[in-house]
């Protein structure tokens, strides 16, 4: 017998004999769930373009132009190279080579979302002279909240996404804990993230002493599956192309029909 | 108190590495860090030789409606029936131009009826955008100038080369669309409504 064959026959056994075993797996207590039963976060529209030098002479204009459709988003940052506005938990971007809408907890519908990123990308646009889109992207993070870490563990090992030894390695007895899953799909053209994750999000917030009165500190302790996809454009495409409400819709169609084979083991 | 949650200290500490820049960026400061990672000090080579053949293939390349529109569920109706009209559009003046090379004038004739009479539905559909609309009207007043005139191949060939643009870029901008119309105009098209020039040349 050769050698080498000889050692890893060795290594074999002495593995069975030693520390070899199966430690018992994550209770698969929780039952069936997919993407309806999550919330949508936070949902982010985006648009990518060559340095747009006009973002200097005409970031003014612009933002008076957006203020005029929405007149209650107030400034947040006024910069050279970036200039952000915000309505509630709607923001709005625009730097020297992106723009973008982002929404959190859902704030805005989807329809709302499509009908806002019209206008808004139209008009950045046409302020700052824009003749090309690098890239377009449309990023969607859902969250399903769990009782603790393990539990969260539990129902991400449930999915079946991952291969998870089932013997106790690097020397720890405990199965794996906030596991991440991440397939990236890219052609030539277009492309899509996805990243699925278990995760324990610990708040620690004790608000400056001029404020205690009015907020209370914030300790807590959230532990849930994150999914995060991102859906984007590759190959560059040319403004006359591209309605951005038009594009986030057939995103959305596309998202919600692909991501849910996540949810099908 | 920001209104933003701020997903940093959500992160779990077993991120998979990730291309930087290449994600749709979520809100500021919570892009996933990488310093959660076992930093490796591993040169990329691959990275190098994906972006040299990705700004090749960029420059080259260009999405087309199809492919940024894929989902027939998704499209609105004004975009849908755009497009359905355009194809058919297109089609008929490229009949047309193919009567004219078999000499057959007659059926060229019938072709450019029948686009003419597509006009106004897709006028309806000028909520797309005010290039979309300026072409168009623009269409439609060549036609109405004409009066009836079967146009010239050179026209038809315009006519086609335009109707081509607008179904590959529905959203132009006015100043697009003004070279769209400047196309017409050049083969001896009159794009702009009699109305128009009559309320113009009275002064």
């Amino acid at each position: 017998m050769p050698t080498a064959e000889r050692d890893r026959n060795k290594t074999r056994k002495n593995a069975g004999t030693g520390e070899r075993k199966t430690i018992p797996s994550l209770p698969d207590t929780v039952g069936h769930f997919d993407l309806s039963s999550f919330t949508l976060e936070q949902c982010v529209l985006e648009a990518r373009f060559p340095q747009a030098l006009a973002l200097w002479d005409n970031a003014g204009a612009l933002w008076r132009a957006i203020q005029e459709k929405w007149p209650d988003v107030r400034l947040v940052t006024a910069e050279p190279a970036k200039t952000s506005f915000q309505d509630g938990k709607t923001g709005f971007v625009v730097e020297l080579k992106a723009a973008r809408i982002t929404v959190l907890n859902s704030a805005k519908s989807m329809d709302e979302l499509s009908k806002i990123g019209r206008d808004f990308f139209k008009l950045t646009a046409l302020h700052l002279q824009l003749l090309l889109y690098e890239r377009l992207g449309l990023r969607l993070i859902y969250f399903k909240e769990f009782k603790d870490r393990e539990q969260a563990a539990s129902a991400f090992h449930s999915l079946g996404l991952l291969k998870v030894p089932s013997t106790k390695k690097f020397e720890i007895e405990e199965q794996p804990v906030n596991q991440h899953y991440s397939l990236r799909w890219e052609s030539e053209k277009k492309g899509t993230l996805v990243s699925c994750r278990a995760e324990t999000r610990k708040i620690d917030y004790d608000p400056p002493i001029e404020a205690a009165q009015v907020f209370s500190p914030i300790h807590t302790e959230r532990s849930g599956i994150v999914v995060d996809v991102d859906y984007y454009t590759v190959a560059p495409v040319e403004i006359g192309q591209v309605d951005m409400g038009e594009w986030m819709n057939h995103a959305l169609h596309i998202i919600s029909r692909d991501t849910q084979y996540l949810f099908e083991a | 108190m920001a209104t933003n949650t701020n997903i940093i200290e959500f992160v779990p500490s077993h991120g998979a590495l990730t291309r930087l820049g290449s994600d749709t960026t979520i809100e500021s400061g919570q892009r996933k860090p990488p310093e959660t990672s076992t930093a490796a000090s591993v040169f990329d080579v691959r990275d190098l030789v994906f972006s040299e053949a990705g700004n090749k293939v960029s420059q080259g390349l260009r999405l087309s409606q199809a492919e940024l529109y894929p989902a027939r569920h998704a499209f609105s109706r004004e975009h849908i029936t755009a497009l359905r009209l355009l194809t058919l559009a297109i089609g008929r003046s490229k009949r047309a131009l193919d009567s004219i090379t078999g000499d057959n004038m007659l059926a060229a004739d019938t072709e450019i009826q029948k686009l003419q009479v597509l006009l106004p539905e897709l006028f309806c559909c000028r909520g797309l955008g005010d290039g979309f609309g300026t072409i168009t009207n623009a269409l439609m007043s060549a036609f109405e100038v004409l009066g009836g005139t079967t146009p010239d191949v050179n026209q038809i060939r315009a006519m086609n080369k335009v109707l081509q643009v607008l179904k590959e870029k529905p959203f132009l901008s006015v100043d697009e669309a003004d070279d769209q119309v400047q196309v017409l105009e050049s083969v001896g098209l009159n794009p702009y409504p009699a109305e128009l020039v009559e309320f113009l040349s009275s002064e």
